[in-house]
């Protein structure tokens, strides 16, 4: 019985979707501000762990686990085949970030490129590696 | 003289028909992309550059050396851009080029990716117009 229930967990366990999480770091090519947020997949939508936003000497950060920073949390986010759209957030759940990237996949090269807007603070666009994490 | 008043109320009236250049080019130039956009909101593309690599298009002569390219389809606007690049019978898809604008206080930036089936993928960062 014991043997049956455990045969059971490992099937169930591997027959589940990952739920493996990584980094996306997006950032402008003159280094003056970034977006980098932790993606969970797995789930079939963009579920964002947590997200880190520097401009200057500028930083929001979601959790203090990964640096030192203003409170921000997530928004609205969507992702598709082609496009992802993260709104940031800031203590008073105002808008502070606008992240606005395109997906393009061609042989070995996948590449997200878009605009990062950081209210009262500047707009830049911005590449990212989706296989940095 | 009433003639030549109403002659050059017209003209005043009349909207502007430039065209100005969308340029997007990859950080590494390896591939660039330039639009000739005019009429309501340049919204109306009416020539292309194209280069990816060691490969090139143009939609005349005019505009330079390379294989013919047509516009399959174009959407300029909701901060967005979005044209598919064809050949002239819109058979084969050349190149796709995806981007979003976006702008705070005095920076307006326009940024995405192209893709050329074939040759590659890059991220891109526009000017223009």
């Amino acid at each position: 019985m014991m043997r049956l229930a455990s045969i059971i967990v490992l099937g169930a366990m591997l027959s589940s979707p990952a739920f493996a999480t990584e980094w996306i770091s997006c950032s402008d090519a003159g280094g003056l501000a970034s977006f980098d947020y932790l993606a969970g997949d797995g789930t079939g939508v963009l579920s964002i762990a947590a997200v880190t936003i520097t401009t200057g000497d500028k930083v929001w950060a979601s959790d203090t686990a990964n640096g030192p920073g203003d409170p921000v949390s997530v928004g609205q986010q969507f992702e598709d085949s082609q496009t992802i759209v993260v709104d940031a957030m800031d203590k008073d759940f105002g808008k502070l970030a606008e992240l606005r990237l395109f997906k393009a996949s061609e042989g070995e090269a996948h590449i997200y490129g878009g605009t990062l807007r950081i209210v009262g603070y500047g707009a830049w666009v911005v590449s990212c590696d989706p296989l940095a994490g | 003289m009433r003639a030549l008043i109403v002659a050059a109320s017209l003209l005043i009236a009349t909207p502007s028909l430039a065209t100005e250049w969308i340029y997007c080019t990859s950080a590494d130039e390896t591939a660039s992309v330039g639009l000739l956009v005019g009429g309501a909101d340049f919204a109306s593309v009416v020539a292309i550059t194209l280069n990816a690599g060691d490969s090139a298009w143009a939609s005349s002569e005019t505009y330079g050396p390379g294989q013919p390219i047509a516009v399959e389809q174009a959407y300029i606007g909701d901060n967005q851009i979005i044209v598919d690049l064809s050949d002239l019978d819109r058979n084969q898809l050349i190149a796709e080029l995806r981007a979003y604008t976006a702008s705070e206080g005095n920076d307006y930036v326009q940024g995405g990716v192209l893709r050329v089936p074939g040759k590659g993928a890059w991220a891109v960062s526009c000017e223009g117009p």
